[in-house]
This record gives C-alpha cells, sequence and structure tokens, in this order.
C-alpha cells in the first residue's frame, strides 16, 4: 500500500475500482450536472483510471446511487441529457435538540458580541442553513435573530457610514408622517431594548435622535460635502440614589460629584425626549437639579403619566 | 412512480453503506465487518479483505477513516462543506462561548453538531481553520471573564432545577433572602443574571450574579411550573406603533385608534415597571390592581422628590 502511494500505480488487488468509480460518478454529479460524455472524459484523463465506461455501466452507478439513498435528477441542458444530485445521505443535518441548544447559545451571545460580529453570525447561519436544508432550523433562527426584519445590506451600509460619520439622507418610514427623507449626520448603530437604532443628529429638528433601523427603507444619499448642524446641546444635572455600583454610565454622561447618600451625574444631550426617557427609567432614585426649566417640564410630565391612570 | 433499473453495482451500495453508518458517528468493528461478509475474494469469503480493500478506496479518493478501540471514525466526509474565514471565525465564537456553559445536554448538543460539521469541512476549509486556530486568540467570554465560574456554577443550577436559597443584594444596595426555583441565565450587555422564580409570591426576578453573596441549593426540586402574574398594559402613540413584543409577551388586543394592549408574563416585575417608567405618558398598566397602584406610587414619589 505504501509502495502504491509513493508511485501513484494502482492495481486492482488494493482497491475496489467500482467502489472508486462510484465516488468519482457521486462527486462529480454533487459538482454541477454532468453528461455520459462528460463523465467518461473525466474517466479518460484520471490517472489511475485511464478508461471510459459504457453508458449501461453509468447506468448502473446512477442506479446504486440512487439506491444507496441519493436523489438523482436528470435534465436536458442544451439539448444533452445531464445529470446532478441534488440530495443525499451524507448531508448536514440537525436535530431540533441541537437547534435548541444552538439558539440558547446565540441568545448568549448575542447581547456581548459587536453588531459586525452579529452580521457575520448571520451569514454564517444562513450559509450552515443551505447546507442543512431544512426550513424548520432557519425559520426557528430566525425567530430569535436580532436582525429579524431587516435588511443585512442596509445594516453594513448604515455601518460604513457611521465609522466614517457620513452625513446622509434616509428614507424613513416614519409612523406619524409616513415616508419621508431625513438628512442626519450618522453616528453609531446599537440595540436598544433589543430593537436595532441608528443614532446620529439630525439636520430637521437640529437635535441627536434615534431612528429604528426596521423602518429605514435605504440610504438616498451620501453626501460630499458636510455641513455642520447648529444643534443646541442641553446640560442636565441629577441625582441619584441607586448603589454606584448598579450605574453604568452612557458616552455622554458624567459623574461630577459622589457623596455618601448620593452621586451627581451631568448629562449633556440634544434630544429632550431621550434625556427625559433615561431619567423617568430612574423613577424616584433620581431627582433632576438643573436647568429649572427643564425640570419644571419633567414635573409636568409626570402629573401628565399620574393623570392618565385616572382618565383610562 | 419512478421505475429503477434492475442492475445496480454491489460495492457502490456497500461502501455507501458503510459511509453513511461513519456520518452517523462511530462505527463498531463487527458492524462494519457484517457489511462486508458476503464479500468473496477468490472464492472464499474473508470479510477482513474486503473491508482492507474498501478502507484503502476511501483512503486513496481522500476520505480519511480512523480506527481506535476498535470502532470506525469518520475524519472527512466524501461530501464537502466550504467556510471561509468570517464563517470559521463565527464558528470560533460558539466554541468561546461553550466553555461558559457547564458539561450537559446543550454542551453535548452543540460540540456533536459542530463535530458533524467539521468532518465536512473542505481541504481549503480545513487549512482556513487551520491558520484561524494558530492566528486567532478569541476569547469572547472576556466581558464575563471574573465571573466564569459563578456563570458555570449557576448554568449548572439551572439544570439540575433543584431549589435555590439566594442571599443578594438588590439595586440599592440592600441585602435580601430569598428561596426560589432556577429558570434561566440572561445574558446582557454589560452583565449576567440569573432568573429565579419565587413560586410563593408568583413573582419572577432577575438578579446580576456578581451582586450574590451566597447559593444554596437545597435537596427539593422544582416542579417545574412557574405560575407567575400576568401584567396587562396599554400602550399608546408611537411607542403602539414601533413596539417589539418581547419573548414572554403577547398582544391581546388591538384598539381603533391605534393603541394595543399587551401581556406580559414572566418578567421581574421591578425591571418591568423601570421599563414601563420609561415609555412616560405612552403607557398605562391595566391589571393587576397592585401593580397599577404600585406604578402610581413609582410616579408619586417621583413627584415629590419635586416638592
Amino acid at each position: 500500500m505504501k509502495e502504491f502511494l509513493k508511485t501513484n500505480t494502482v492495481t486492482y488487488n488494493l482497491m475496489s475500482f467500482t467502489g472508486f468509480k462510484a465516488l468519482i460518478v457521486f462527486s462529480l454529479l454533487m459538482e454541477s450536472p454532468k453528461s455520459y460524455e462528460e463523465v467518461c472524459e473525466y474517466f479518460l484523463n484520471h490517472p489511475y483510471i485511464q478508461e471510459k465506461i459504457s453508458i449501461d455501466t453509468f447506468r448502473v452507478y446512477i442506479t446504486s446511487l440512487k439506491m444507496a439513498g441519493c436523489q438523482v435528477k436528470r435534465e436536458r441542458i442544451n439539448k444533452v441529457s445531464k445529470y446532478s444530485i441534488i440530495s443525499h445521505p451524507f448531508e448536514l443535518s440537525i436535530t431540533d435538540e441541537q437547534t435548541n441548544s444552538l439558539l440558547k447559545i446565540y441568545k448568549n451571545i448575542s447581547k456581548s458580541i459587536t453588531i459586525q460580529e452579529l452580521i457575520l453570525f448571520e451569514e454564517f447561519i444562513e450559509k450552515i442553513a443551505q447546507y442543512i436544508k431544512d426550513e424548520k432550523f432557519i425559520n426557528a433562527y430566525k425567530k430569535v435573530s436580532v436582525f429579524k426584519d431587516i435588511n443585512i445590506k442596509l445594516i453594513k451600509e448604515l455601518l460604513e457610514c457611521c465609522d466614517k460619520k457620513e452625513q446622509i439622507v434616509i428614507k424613513y418610514n416614519s409612523p406619524n408622517s409616513g415616508k419621508k427623507n431625513i438628512e442626519i449626520i450618522s453616528d453609531k448603530l446599537e440595540f436598544s431594548n433589543n430593537k436595532l437604532y441608528l443614532y446620529g443628529t439630525g439636520f430637521e429638528y437640529m437635535q441627536y435622535g434615534s431612528f429604528l433601523v426596521s423602518r429605514i427603507d435605504e440610504i438616498v444619499e451620501i453626501k460630499e460635502i458636510k455641513t455642520i448642524p447648529l444643534v443646541k446641546e442641553l446640560k442636565v444635572g441629577y441625582a441619584l440614589t441607586t448603589n454606584p455600583k448598579n450605574v453604568q454610565l452612557r458616552e455622554n454622561e458624567k459623574i461630577i460629584q459622589t457623596n455618601k447618600d448620593n452621586i451627581i451625574i451631568e448629562i449633556t444631550s440634544s434630544n429632550e425626549f431621550l434625556t427625559r426617557q433615561r431619567l423617568l427609567e430612574y423613577g424616584p432614585e433620581c431627582t433632576i437639579l438643573y436647568p429649572e426649566s427643564f425640570k419644571k417640564d419633567f414635573v409636568t410630565y409626570l402629573e401628565s403619566m399620574k393623570a392618565g391612570y385616572f382618565n383610562d | 412512480m419512478t421505475r429503477m433499473s434492475s442492475k445496480y453495482n454491489d460495492s457502490c451500495l456497500k461502501m455507501f453503506q458503510f459511509l453513511k453508518l461513519l456520518t452517523q458517528g462511530p462505527v463498531d468493528f463487527n458492524v462494519v465487518l457484517d457489511i462486508f461478509s458476503d464479500e468473496t475474494t477468490e472464492g472464499k469469503s474473508n470479510p477482513h479483505v474486503a473491508l482492507n480493500k474498501y478502507l484503502n478506496t476511501l483512503k486513496i479518493f481522500g476520505i480519511k477513516v480512523q480506527k481506535k478501540q476498535n470502532k470506525y471514525y469518520l475524519l472527512s466526509s466524501p461530501y464537502k462543506i466550504n467556510l471561509n474565514a468570517d464563517d470559521l471565525t463565527s464558528l470560533n465564537i460558539i466554541k468561546n462561548a461553550l466553555e461558559l456553559l457547564p458539561n450537559g445536554k446543550h454542551k453535548k448538543n452543540i460540540e456533536t453538531f459542530i463535530k458533524n460539521l467539521e468532518i465536512r469541512f473542505s481541504e481549503e476549509t480545513q487549512a482556513t481553520a487551520k491558520a484561524i486556530n494558530s492566528t486567532q486568540n478569541l476569547d469572547y467570554t472576556f466581558n464575563f471573564s471574573e465571573l466564569k465560574e459563578q456563570i458555570k456554577q449557576c448554568e449548572e443550577y439551572c439544570q439540575q432545577n433543584h431549589k435555590l436559597e439566594i442571599t443578594y443584594t438588590d439595586i440599592k444596595g440592600k441585602l435580601n433572602h430569598i428561596i426560589c426555583s432556577p429558570v434561566e441565565l440572561k445574558y446582557q450587555k454589560r452583565k449576567i443574571c440569573i432568573c429565579v422564580n419565587i413560586q410563593n409570591e408568583g413573582r419572577i426576578v432577575e438578579i446580576p450574579i456578581d451582586n450574590i453573596k451566597s447559593i444554596n441549593q437545597l435537596p427539593s426540586t422544582n416542579n417545574n411550573q412557574i405560575t407567575t402574574t400576568t401584567i396587562t398594559f396599554k400602550l399608546k402613540n408611537r411607542l403602539a406603533q414601533n413596539y417589539k413584543l418581547r419573548e414572554w409577551e403577547r398582544i391581546e388586543k388591538f384598539e381603533p385608534n391605534g393603541d394595543i394592549i399587551v401581556v406580559n408574563k414572566n418578567e421581574d416585575q421591578d425591571l418591568l415597571l423601570r421599563r414601563l417608567m420609561r415609555y412616560g405618558n405612552s403607557c398605562v398598566i391595566l391589571y393587576p390592581k397592585f401593580i397599577k397602584e404600585r406604578m402610581l406610587e413609582l410616579i408619586n414619589k417621583t413627584l415629590e422628590n419635586y416638592k
């Protein structure tokens, strides 16, 4: 055997030539549809075989492959009969239990890897799904995918824009005003409450805002010349009685004082809505210190929340 | 029904049968011999010789089969899968995340799947995988590296399903002591929580692992029944149109004006209230009364800060 491998000469005593030819037919028909003539030509040029097979022998191989569990398709391509294998017993499969375990792992890691890595993961699963050929698997994945109902190509384009802080015009399907073009300086893509948002400074309201990526149809334009938006930023100071260990500061926040009973944080933002949302979440643990106008609006807002429980 | 020619090739069938068994897992030597038992060499039945002949055929074709402790293992498949470097990086992320799982069904299921995938790698994919493994030093558990052992332990508690006695500090730093049943581990952006069910209170609590002071596993097992309070709330305006339901939520009703009624089950009540506070006047809790009252209390207490 060793000698054979060194010299590349083959004798019938060392191997099953019929089995070997069957494997070759299998791999050729797996590649692409092949005619009898193309298979013969391959055999003729093969260093170990160097001979043609008859059409009857070829048919016997096809029958044997079918009996072994392969699904062989015959079709006419350019007036020539060609054969291909469309399914076979060696395909990659996944059990329901394995799918559940894989999805559990996906849920675990999806919160701790980057959006770029999540995209790679999505593409990997889609590729694997093509090999598995089981709709149950891809449907189960799609149900839990963080990119459910979002176009991956668009996410890639938005990521690129965010990297370069491009000034872009997006076609946005607004729940209030329908489809409209919005011009923004793109900043970042981030998940919040399991939804993917594009963050950036919008020119319409001249403030930093977030846009649901699932509502973005396309990037209409990437501006060649950038303009600087005249954004009015608001600094809001608030005292927090939460255990400092449990406080996760955002990029636009900084601790300005640590006291025995509380910490004083300052948030800088041009978006009052996002700031109010952030502070509402803390409930009674948070007290707004300044500016007075924001504090007053916040109290009015809380009163309207309270009124909602008596009106409904 | 398509008619199949009666002529077939016995060698082909035997070899494919052998390969089929190998792709399903290790095959016992005697089982393999049985496949080739009726093979004759020079008029005399000799399955060992026949087996060697077929093993050589596979080897020459490029399919690697290994014999170890009386069992045959498939090391490379006749069917090749091509993955690129990005795909292999994703696979490495999965492998890395497996390190946080204790030995058990999930780990075993994924390891088996990965093994099935890897034996189908094309030569090119194998080479890329080798290159990646030698150059990439990935550690996707880095976010939780300090908690690796605690995470593994908590995953194990969830699998074993025994009741737990947990002492932990809450968000305000107050020490709490509960007896509960483990449900699952929740991986979040910067923290990992163990989700537990306090059965006598009918509620779920999410405890960040690093807030846990001690855990004792009790001998009694959980009856697998999670009986928690169902909370119903109304969402209005833009929020109703954009709201993404959580896995544990469903829409009970669509109002004619566009509002939606959401039914929530199995979420930590404190965390849910914080979330609903953020929704401001676009959200109103409808049921149960005590949760509605807790929300009102939260709003009132917040208002008190400004009096």
